[in-house]
């Protein structure tokens, strides 16, 4: 397996006597992507930030590119990183392109062709000044400003959350080109799961404070099904793999976590024949384990 | 030449091996047959990279692609093994099961079913002919 991009270790954080993050613990490999799934108040933004080292943890320790990041990283390591923050730090009174300008100044290497091309392509007005842009135009500019050093890891809380259709696409379309370039790593938070099935390798679900699903997406979707019963069969207690039951009319349905021939063979012989697997998109797959 | 839906609970891997694997079994993909680049699939499709990588090693892996170093993915010579009719129609069983299932639930009778799929597979044949 490649290099650690990420290792994360025991990581723990309070606010005000609320334990936000319980004991996370990760390792994230150089060339993946992962999408980080939770409801709100999960811990998606606080995991991020701290591991990223703006918010200092309780416990626990967070390695990026092998370097500690709990204590300010070095120049040299930041320049490797690219941050999305949820809600933007732009500069109201400046313009854009001022903008764009400041950021450049603090990285040895700027991409002007990349970032020329993305404006042109989002259609960014660089000419306008920052605090009489729309919301969806200010995203696209905080996105700029963390794409253009070309940082091997990139990390985004929500950064799709205002964008309109096309310029979420076209914005997917760049991590794919980024992702598929070089070995480069982009770790993303989002509500948008349609999103995150097209373009993660691996998903994370944020639950209670911490990772309570870290798998390769094709292995999720693998192995969650749901299984409809045929109306008054009942199924026995416990079943190898089952993660949760319930009753509609007189069906039953039963909600696997590990499905494989050796449960459908078992579903089979316990309930009989009749029964229906239905395969989950990860949105229904996210419902069923808050459910 | 694939139709990907990413939001279906089929992995977007295996929705490229079944259509791969139904085209060479059909002949639509001859020997030889160069398919297109990894990366523009995945733009084409707005589809992570490695999905589409990992349906090709497989299908690499069980010998119906060739990767020749520095060109296209290809079909491999001896790929041309047509599936005999039974296992194509096999192939086709889980369509069919879903099919049974909504024409069932809509209370539709076998004949007019059967009359819409014939007229749909003429529709199809028909277009597919116009284009060669």
């Amino acid at each position: 397996m490649s290099t650690e991009t990420i290792n994360i270790s025991k990581l723990g954080k309070s606010f005000d006597g609320n334990s936000v993050l319980k004991g996370v613990s990760a390792a994230v490999h150089a060339g993946e992507v992962i999408g980080v799934l939770g409801l709100n108040g999960a811990g998606k933004t606080t995991l991020l930030e701290t591991l990223l080292g703006f918010c200092v943890p309780d416990s626990g320790c967070v390695r990026l590119f092998g370097r500690n990041s709990v204590h300010a990283l070095d120049t040299a390591t930041k320049a490797r990183i690219g941050f999305v923050p949820q809600c933007d730090e732009l500069v109201e009174s400046m313009h854009g392109q001022q903008y764009l300008d400041l950021i450049a100044g603090f990285y040895p290497t700027w991409n002007l062709a990349l970032i020329k091309r993305l404006t042109d392509e989002w259609t960014v007005p660089l000419n306008l000044k920052i605090n009489k842009l729309s919301v969806g135009q200010r995203q696209k500019l905080s996105i700029l400003a963390a794409l253009g050093h070309e940082p091997e890891l990139l990390v985004l809380d929500e950064p799709v959350a205002s964008l309109d259709p096309l310029a979420r696409r076209q914005f997917l379309k760049e991590l794919i080109n980024i992702s598929a370039a070089r070995d480069r790593t982009i770790l993303f938070s989002t509500h948008i799961v349609s999103d995150l099935e097209r373009i993660a390798s691996r998903v994370w679900l944020i639950k209670d404070g911490d990772i309570a699903i870290d798998t390769e997406l094709d292995s999720i979707k693998e192995h969650y099904v749901r299984v409809h019963l045929p109306p008054g069969v009942s199924a026995p207690a416990s079943l190898p793999g089952l993660l949760s039951r319930r009753q509609e009319q007189s069906s039953t349905i039963l909600v696997f976590n590990h499905w494989s021939e050796a449960t459908c063979t078992a579903v089979e012989k316990t309930c009989g024949p009749g029964f229906n697997v239905e395969v989950l998109a990860l949105e229904e797959i996210f419902l069923e384990l808050h459910a | 030449m694939f139709t990907l839906n990413p939001n279906s609970g089929i992995p977007i891997y295996r929705q490229v091996v079944e259509q791969i694997r139904r085209m060479i079994s059909s002949s639509q993909l001859k020997p030889g047959a160069a398919l297109p680049s990894v990366r523009e699939v995945a733009l084409t499709h707005a589809v992570n990279p490695m999905t589409i990588s990992k349906a090709y090693s497989l299908l690499e892996a069980e010998g119906l692609l060739e990767r020749q170093r520095g060109k296209a993915m290809t079909v491999a010579s001896g790929a041309s093994v047509r599936e005999s009719k039974t296992e194509r129609l096999q192939r086709l069983a889980p369509a069919i099961e879903q099919l049974v299932i909504a024409a069932t639930q809509l209370e539709l009778g076998i004949d007019d079913v059967l009359k819409t799929v014939r007229s749909q597979m003429e529709r199809q044949q028909h277009q597919h002919g116009d284009k060669q």
